[in-house]
């Protein structure tokens, strides 16, 4: 029996029953012990291992409630080419990249580039096909947008893509056409994620092997033990088994398989135990609050940007993806198939439909401890959060929009006022609900540490907070991505805590975050994560 | 301890010149102790031998790149070498594939510490290299004189003038905002553009640093407190003709609070200083271009904020 006994530094449990005890004892990869050092090396066999910390913290491993690993490596990875306005500021010099990553490329050769910015780029004027035609006359070309929803791209990419004035729009998606039915060069929602499969296929598995290994590896060198694959579709369960057959160092994975249509089988699975298992169910009920597909009661500011930029006419409110009763149909099926729903929510006036539904549907079948979710909520009301409290309905909180997008949230999209609350995690908090925080990767990248600093100081790149009122308190943001992040998962009996029968998963920092100056949680080294007992990676 | 001790990195693909570059100032340290970094890439460090400085204050990082692998190594190096014998400034020439964003985030802790001032990023650039390399190489050097100050253009006597103005408008529509200077043989002012703090001392006007014909600078002491907002209008209005500008001063909110400066391109940096101010004046420098170097900016701002009082020198 390997058994191992942590010692020497100082352990945050994030369990109340044992707030700071000395050792920590793990036997068959869970934890067996939690308490004084003399107890727990009196209970140590002759070949337990001691693992002096030596002065370092202990906590339990990381969980992001919410990412895409394999997502992100299909989305990110090489040979897509990075053109995120933190790397290419302005829409000019994104032009010139693309133009020189044509002239460098092979006859019919995909190309592909992610990180489009609306309100991040300087000079952004939405490309058309006929542009991009200009650009790249043979080659399959298309450019993501930084917030994953649409797609841009020239005639090659549409043929390479299949989609032609003959295609019909799926229900939820967006094809822009002209008055023949042409598309013109932007698809938004689902189909942008199908198109940017046909480029992913392209390039082979090989590539995507080697990309899904980088992602993997830069959640485990940020401490991250768990997280989602929200979006997980059938086909990504090899990928996943067969990295998992290799030993890699992957994270627990909670799928939420993602639903378009009310007809999809969703595979009841736990692989491991409990390194890959299928914990819910996905659906976008709105879209990107930077391509203005969310629907709020409150109109969008009317400026050059918000017209000129994301194309919104004055008074632009939005709306949903999917019509309601499409919608409805496809709620009503996976939560019959007794599913955990997480339903993707930015606008307010989503919100309210989503949880019309989703007290309806409770009260015809009342269903305690279902765990529902709404993903991100970017403009939750207060109203909205009392309310979901009550029908104990969870949020989680893409608080990296305040780090990345605070600026233009504020100044261009919403306003002061409605900026006070986006992404209101303190709010929710305030009332009791066990919340979450997660980076949405590809959107953002991982690291649990820099949600917490984004949660504690809601510091956007310009420097202003956004929204003093809303900032957690250090403990709160440390449970929303371990214990209450596991809770909001389904999974707290056995992850999100250092307590006796959970597993051991733990990441071992240079600094303690619950005392760590705000402003810089980010750069508190993380020096080793274990999963399940094991070492799985050490800083070098 | 001091204050925080200036440092100034040197990045440059293989061959761009970088060791040419920091001999250069090594050469123009008048009197000022510098250590040097240089971090090769590969076993044999040809460039620690190709250094000229005194011996102990070279220190050579072996076996791959500041921005990576060494990064532990290095970090405890400089902060002894401000805890224990803090010099006027400290060189880094990061090897030829070192990522200046990344060398930028492993300083990051000495700052905080308040060891160092990240001060001044040079990047070179080999123009008659740049329209050689492929796709990747390219891309790579873009994105790495992207995120320096001074783009130093070096070598330029072996392209031909329209090639030269391509890589200006390459840099230009990548949209780098750092000032792009073009040279040959790396030979640069750089006293002047480094303008290492001096300490209890004024700034003066550097000796020899305006021969080379190119630079203007305006220097004054003494010097009223000022509103900060007018400051910053200032520092906006002088930004198209200044490459470089620090200082001391006080402001009307607090005038009992002497704040350094440090303008390098877009970047501002205000800092509070904490240590006795007692008998230090406050004085500024502002240098550029002298083609476009504009005196008269200046001489109005600093005359109209009342600038020229009794001084009891």
């Amino acid at each position: 029996m390997t058994a191992t006994l942590f010692h020497g530094g100082r352990i945050v449990t994030v369990d109340a029953a044992h707030p700071a005890p000395e050792a920590v004892m793990v036997e068959e990869g869970q934890i067996t012990f939690v308490g004084s050092f003399a107890e727990a090396d009196a209970r140590a066999s002759a070949n337990c291992d001691y693992v002096d910390l030596d002065g370092a913290f202990l906590l339990p491993g990381f969980i992001d409630a919410h990412s895409h690993p394999l997502w992100a490596a299909k989305t990110r990875g090489a040979p897509v080419v990075d053109i995120r306005a933190e790397t290419v500021p302005t829409y000019d010099a994104v032009m010139g990249k693309i133009a020189r990553r044509v002239a460098a490329a092979h006859p019919g050769e995909h190309l592909l580039f992610f990180g489009l910015d609306a309100q991040l780029h300087d000079g952004f004027c939405a490309p058309s096909r006929a542009d991009l035609d200009k650009i790249a006359p043979d080659n399959p070309l298309g450019i993501q947008t930084s917030n994953c929803h649409a797609l841009y791209m020239n005639s090659a990419g549409f043929d390479a893509c299949g989609i032609s004035e003959t295609t019909p729009t799926p229900t939820g998606s967006v094809i822009e056409r002209d008055e023949t039915g042409r598309p013109t060069g932007k698809i938004a929602e689902a189909i942008t994620w199908q198109a940017v499969e046909t480029f992913y296929e392209a390039w082979g598995d090989d590539r995507l092997n080697a990309e899904f290994r980088a992602t993997i590896d830069q959640f485990v060198e940020n401490g991250i033990t768990t997280t989602t694959e929200h979006l997980y579709l059938p086909f990504y369960k090899a990928y996943y088994l067969s990295a998992l057959k290799q030993g890699w160092p992957i994270p627990r994975i909670a799928a939420y398989q993602q639903a378009t249509t009310a007809d999809l089988q969703v595979e009841q699975m736990n692989i491991g135990p409990d390194r890959l298992w299928m914990a819910g169910v996905k659906i976008h009920a709105d879209g990107s609050p930077f391509i203005g597909n969310i629907w709020v009661s409150e109109p969008y500011l009317d400026n050059d940007i918000t017209r000129t930029r994301m194309g919104l006419d004055a008074g632009h409110t939005g709306s949903t993806n999917y019509p309601p009763d499409f919608f409805e149909k496809m709620v009503r099926t996976y939560v019959g198939q007794g599913w955990q729903m997480t339903i993707h929510t930015q606008g307010d006036r989503t919100i309210d439909m989503v949880l019309d539904l989703l007290e309806t549907v409770l009260n015809e079948a009342p269903r305690p401890d279902h765990r529902f979710r709404l993903e991100h909520c970017a403009l939750m009301r207060q109203d909205q959060i009392e309310r979901a409290q009550s029908l104990g309905v969870l949020a989680s909180f893409f608080i990296n929009h305040i780090t990345h997008w605070g600026a233009p949230i504020e100044d261009v999209l919403f306003g002061p006022e409605r900026a006070a609350h986006y992404v209101p995690a303190g709010s929710a908090a305030s009332e009791g609900m066990r919340i979450s925080l997660h980076a949405d990767t590809p959107m953002t990248d991982p690291s649990c540490l820099e949600l917490m600093q984004a949660a504690m100081t809601r510091k956007a790149g310009d420097g202003r907070c956004v929204g003093a009122s809303e900032c957690l308190d250090a403990e709160t943001a440390l449970r929303a991505v371990t214990l209450d992040a596991a809770f909001q998962i389904n999974k707290d009996d056995m992850l999100g805590s250092i307590t006796v029968g959970k597993y051991a998963d733990f990441v071992v920092l240079a600094d303690n975050p619950l005392t760590t100056d705000p402003t810089r949680l980010r750069d508190v080294l993380v020096l080793q994560t274990w999963l399940g007992g094991d070492l799985i990676w050490e800083r070098p | 301890m001091r204050g925080p001790v200036s440092l100034v990195t040197v990045g440059g693909f293989l061959g761009a010149g970088k060791t040419t570059l920091i001999n250069r100032i090594l050469s123009q340290a008048n009197e000022q102790r510098y250590v040097v970094f240089v971090n090769d890439f590969g076993d044999i460090n040809i460039d620690y031998d190709l250094i000229e400085t005194v011996e102990e204050d070279r220190v050579s990082l072996k076996n791959g790149c500041v921005c990576c692998s060494l990064n532990a190594d290095l970090i405890e190096t400089i902060a002894t070498f401000c805890r224990d014998q803090a010099p006027d400034a400290i060189l880094i020439e990061a090897s030829g594939v070192a990522d200046p964003r990344s060398l930028d985030n492993s300083l990051m802790p000495l700052v905080q510490a308040g060891y160092i001032n990240l001060d001044y990023k040079i990047y070179l650039l080999d123009v008659d290299q740049i329209g050689r390399l492929d796709y990747a190489d390219t891309e790579m050097l873009i994105d790495q004189a992207l995120a320096s100050d001074l783009v130093v253009l070096n070598k330029c006597d072996l392209v031909d003038p329209s090639q030269l103005s391509a890589t200006k408008r390459l840099l230009t529509q990548s949209g780098n905002t750092a000032t792009i200077i073009d040279t040959t043989f790396a030979n640069l002012p750089l006293e002047s553009l480094l303008l290492i703090d001096p300490g209890e001392r004024n700034f003066t006007t550097p000796k020899d640093g305006m021969n080379h014909g190119h630079f203007a600078s305006w220097s004054r002491q003494n010097i009223a407190p000022l509103t900060f907002r007018a400051f910053e209008k200032l520092l906006e209005a002088t930004h198209p003709f200044v490459l470089r500008a620090k200082g001391r001063v006080y402001f009307e909110d607090d005038p009992q609070q002497l704040v350094d400066f440090d303008v390098v391109g877009h970047r501002r940096v205000f800092r509070k200083r904490s240590a006795s101010t007692t008998g230090m004046t406050p004085a500024v420098i502002f240098i550029g271009r002298k083609e476009t170097f504009r005196h008269d900016v200046l001489d109005a701002f600093f005359c109209d904020a009342r600038s020229l009082v009794d001084s009891p020198d």
